[in-house]
C-alpha cells in the first residue's frame, strides 16, 4: 500500500514549490519536489531578439540573483562575439557579484533559515526576539545591496552593466564610503558565524558529486574553470554537451545529471573543492568550525553560505581597494557583431550558472539554453530526501515535516530560477 | 451613545490586515520591499497587522483582509484562482511592479507563436498550460497601482503607509524626463539614441538614465490624452532610429505595444 505524504507548500523559500513523498510498506518509494511557478518560457522568448535584450530580460529570471543572470548572460554574449572587457570591468563585474553573494546568503540565512533552528513560526518572531542580531544582518544586506547599486545602476535589476562594460563609472567617493562599512561588518560576521556555527544541525551524511568553478588565483565566483568530483578536466564546452536536461512530459524544472549521476552544486560543493582559496578571515573561520571537509552534510551548505558572507566582505574591501588605484576605463568597448556560439559561466549563490547563446549574423538570438543551479541540484536533493527521511520516526508528525523543510531549505532552492 | 462614541474615539484605531500575494515572477518586488529593512518592517509592525506573506510566514489562511498586495503575473491556472480567491476576501487591491500592472517579459508571448515557444523550451511536455499574459486588472478589480520593474521602494513605502491609514496615494503623473532634466542627465534623444522617456510615468528618479540607460518604458505610459501628440511624434522619430521590429521589441518587454500602437 502506497502511502502519500504531501507538503502542499514550502514557506520561506525563493518561490513556490511542493513536495510528495510516497511510502511503501514504511520505506521511502520516490521524492518528487515541484514548482509550483508558471514557466515564462524565457528561453523561448529571446529566440528572435536581439542580444543587447537578454541581459535585461534574464535579470528578470530572478529578483533575488538578477546580478548574476544579467553578468551570465553578458558573459556569454562576450565569449560568442568574442569580446575581451578591460581589467578594470572584471574588476567591478566582481565587486557586483560580491554584493549579489552577500545580499541572497544573509536573506537565505537569517530570515529562511534561521526560524528554523530557533524552533520560531516566522521570521517576524526573530525580529522580536533578537532584535540587535536582525538589525546587523539587516546591517550586512543594506551594505550588499548599496554595493551593487554603486556600480550597477540598481540592486534589483541592474542596468549599468553591459556587453563590453559600463556605461557609467562609479562613484568613487561612494566606494570609498562602502569600503570604510567593511570592518565593522566583518566583526559582524564574525558573530553571526559563531551563531550559525552553534546551531544544531542534524547528523545526515549522504556521499554525492559536487560541481563548481574553480580559479587557482582566487575563490572563484566570476569566473575560472568548471571543476567537479565525478570529472575534473570538464571544461564549460564539454560540461554542457554531457549535462543531461531532463525533458519530462509533466515537470517544469529541467532536471539535470552528469554522466548519469545527481550532483550538488552551491556553497557546499565551493567549500568542497575550493576552500583553500578563501581570504584568511573566512579561512580562520572555517577551521575553527571543526568540521571536517569535504562534507557530505547537506545542512553544512547553511555554515557553508556564512563563510562565503565573510569571505565576499573581505574580497570586496580587497577589491575596492584594488579598483581606485587602477588606471585604465571600464567604458563599454568598441565591437562588431558577428554570428557565434558563447558560454557564460558564472557562480551563482546557489551554484554554478551556464547561459548557453547562439548569435546570428544580425546580432539575433537564435539558440538560447540557460541552466539554473536549482534545476541542477533538485534530483541531488530528491535523493537526499530520500536517505534522510528512513531516518525520521513518524513520517508524518509536524516535526518530521519541520525537519523535512529544513533539509529543503538547507539547499536554499529558488524555484523561479528553476522553472523561469 | 456618547460615551460610547467617546470610548470609541479614544481606543486606538484596528490595524487593517494587511496579505502579500506573489504570483509567478521574479519576485523583485517583494524583494524591493525587503530591501528596505527596517523602514519596511517598521512600517509593516506599526501600521499593520500581517495576515499572509509566503516569505516571512507559515500562517493559515484568513478568511478577509483589509489590503492585499499582489506581484507577478498569472501564468498557472492556480494563480488566476489564488488571484480571484484574495479579491473576494479583500477590501483593497493593490497591483505592485508592473508583473501585475502590465504583464513584463512574459507577455513577450502575446506577440509570438507561443505554442512554439512553449515546444522550444519543453519539447515533451503534454499539453502545458499557455495562456496569454495579461495585468492582474483583466481577472479582477484593482483599486491602485505601483508601477515599475522592479518598483522603486521609496515610492512602494509611501503608498504602503498612506494605504494603512486610507489615504489615497499621490503618484507622479509626470514623464520620466521631468526627473531626468532635475537629476542633471544629457538627454538621449537630443543625442540622437532612443528613450521612450518623454511619454512614460515617471516617480522613479530616472534610475536607468543615471546610468545612461535608455528608457524601455517600464511604467506604462502616461495615462493622459495629453500625451497622445508626443507619443506620435515620438513613434515616427524613434521608427526612423532604430526601425520599426527593434522599436516594437522594445515596446513588448514590458507590455506597453498594445497602448501605444491604440494611441497612434
Amino acid at each position: 500500500m502506497t502511502k502519500r505524504i504531501k507538503l502542499k507548500h514550502i514557506a520561506k523559500i525563493e518561490g513556490h514549490a511542493s513536495l510528495i513523498t510516497d511510502l511503501e510498506r514504511g520505506e521511502i518509494n520516490r521524492a518528487r519536489f515541484r514548482t509550483l511557478e508558471g514557466s515564462r518560457l524565457i528561453e523561448g522568448i529571446l529566440v528572435g531578439r536581439n542580444y543587447q535584450e537578454a541581459p535585461l530580460i534574464t535579470a528578470r529570471i530572478c529578483g533575488v540573483c538578477p546580478v548574476v543572470h544579467n553578468l551570465g548572460s553578458i558573459k556569454a554574449i562576450e565569449d560568442a562575439l568574442k569580446i575581451k572587457v578591460s581589467e578594470k570591468t572584471v574588476v567591478l563585474r566582481k565587486l557586483m557579484m560580491m554584493g549579489q553573494f552577500i545580499q541572497s546568503h544573509s536573506l537565505h540565512l537569517y530570515f529562511l533559515t534561521l526560524p528554523d533552528y530557533f524552533k520560531l513560526p516566522n521570521s517576524l518572531k526573530l525580529l522580536k526576539d533578537f532584535p540587535i542580531e536582525t538589525k546587523q544582518a539587516l546591517e550586512i544586506r543594506a551594505f550588499a545591496n548599496k554595493l551593487i547599486e554603486v556600480i550597477g545602476g540598481r540592486a534589483i535589476h541592474p542596468m549599468n552593466s553591459a556587453v563590453g562594460g559600463f556605461m557609467k563609472e562609479p562613484s568613487k567617493q561612494e566606494l570609498i564610503a562602502l569600503s570604510e562599512q567593511i570592518d565593522p561588518l566583518l566583526k559582524i560576521g564574525e558573530k553571526l558565524t559563531k551563531l550559525f556555527h552553534s546551531l544544531k544541525y542534524p547528523k545526515f551524511s549522504r556521499k554525492t558529486e559536487y560541481v563548481a568553478t574553480s580559479n587557482p588565483n582566487e575563490y572563484a565566483i566570476y569566473g575560472g574553470q568548471l571543476n567537479s568530483t565525478i570529472d575534473r578536466k570538464i571544461t564549460k564546452e564539454k560540461f554542457i554537451k554531457e549535462v543531461e536536461e531532463n525533458y519530462s512530459d509533466w515537470q517544469l524544472i529541467k532536471k539535470t545529471r552528469l554522466k548519469g549521476k545527481v550532483y550538488m552544486v552551491g556553497a557546499l560543493a565551493r567549500l568542497n573543492l575550493n576552500r583553500s582559496k578563501l581570504r584568511p578571515g573566512a579561512k580562520a573561520l572555517l577551521k575553527k568550525t571543526g568540521i571536517k571537509f569535504p562534507s557530505y552534510n547537506t545542512f553544512h551548505n547553511v555554515l557553508g553560505q556564512m563563510i562565503e558572507t565573510v569571505h565576499c566582505l573581505e574580497e570586496s574591501k580587497v577589491l575596492i581597494k584594488k579598483y581606485l588605484a587602477m588606471k585604465g576605463s571600464s567604458a563599454v568597448k568598441d565591437y562588431r557583431v558577428k554570428s557565434g556560439k558563447g558560454i557564460g559561466l558564472i557562480e551563482a549563490p546557489r551554484g554554478s550558472l551556464f547561459h548557453v547563446y547562439e548569435i546570428d549574423q544580425q546580432g539575433y538570438l537564435k539558440n538560447v539554453n540557460i541552466i539554473t543551479p536549482t534545476a541542477q541540484f533538485v534530483n541531488n536533493l530528491e535523493e537526499d530526501i530520500e536517505a534522510f527521511l528512513p531516518d525520521i520516526n513518524d513520517i508524518s508528525s509536524p516535526a518530521s515535516r519541520r525537519k523535512i523543510k529544513m533539509l529543503v531549505r538547507a539547499y536554499d532552492p529558488c524555484m523561479t530560477c528553476a522553472t523561469h | 451613545m456618547k460615551k460610547s462614541r467617546t470610548k470609541k474615539n479614544r481606543s486606538k484605531p484596528k490595524k487593517p490586515v494587511v496579505a502579500f500575494l506573489s504570483l509567478s515572477g521574479c519576485e523583485g518586488c517583494s524583494f524591493a520591499m525587503l530591501d528596505l529593512g527596517g523602514e519596511f518592517f517598521n512600517a509593516l509592525v506599526h501600521h499593520y497587522k500581517l495576515g499572509e506573506h509566503h516569505f516571512l510566514e507559515e500562517m493559515k489562511e484568513k478568511s478577509h483582509y483589509d489590503i492585499c498586495f499582489v506581484d507577478g503575473s498569472c501564468l498557472t491556472k492556480e494563480n488566476v484562482k489564488v488571484l480571484k480567491e484574495m479579491r473576494k476576501k479583500s477590501d483593497f487591491m493593490v497591483a505592485v511592479g508592473s508583473c501585475a500592472a502590465l504583464g513584463v517579459v512574459p507577455v513577450i508571448k502575446n506577440f509570438v507563436n507561443k505554442k512554439q515557444k512553449a515546444k522550444y523550451v519543453y519539447p515533451n511536455l503534454r499539453e502545458p498550460f499557455n495562456p496569454d499574459i495579461h495585468p492582474i486588472s483583466r481577472y479582477v478589480k484593482v483599486d491602485l497601482v505601483i508601477p515599475g520593474c522592479p518598483i522603486d521602494n521609496k515610492e512602494f513605502l509611501k503608498v504602503f503607509t498612506d494605504v494603512a491609514q486610507g489615504i489615497t496615494p499621490a503618484l507622479s503623473h509626470r514623464p520620466v524626463c521631468y526627473e531626468c532634466q532635475t537629476n542633471g542627465n544629457p538627454c538621449l534623444l537630443q543625442k540622437g539614441e532612443p528613450c521612450l522617456g518623454p511619454v512614460i510615468q515617471g516617480g522613479c528618479n530616472a534610475v536607468c538614465l543615471n546610468s545612461r540607460y535608455y528608457c524601455r518604458g517600464c511604467r506604462g505610459l502616461i495615462q493622459d490624452p495629453a500625451y497622445d501628440d508626443a507619443i506620435k511624434t515620438l513613434n515616427k522619430k524613434l521608427e526612423k532610429m532604430i526601425g520599426k521590429r527593434a522599436l516594437h521589441h522594445i515596446f513588448q518587454i514590458y507590455g506597453i505595444q498594445e497602448d501605444w500602437l491604440n494611441r497612434l
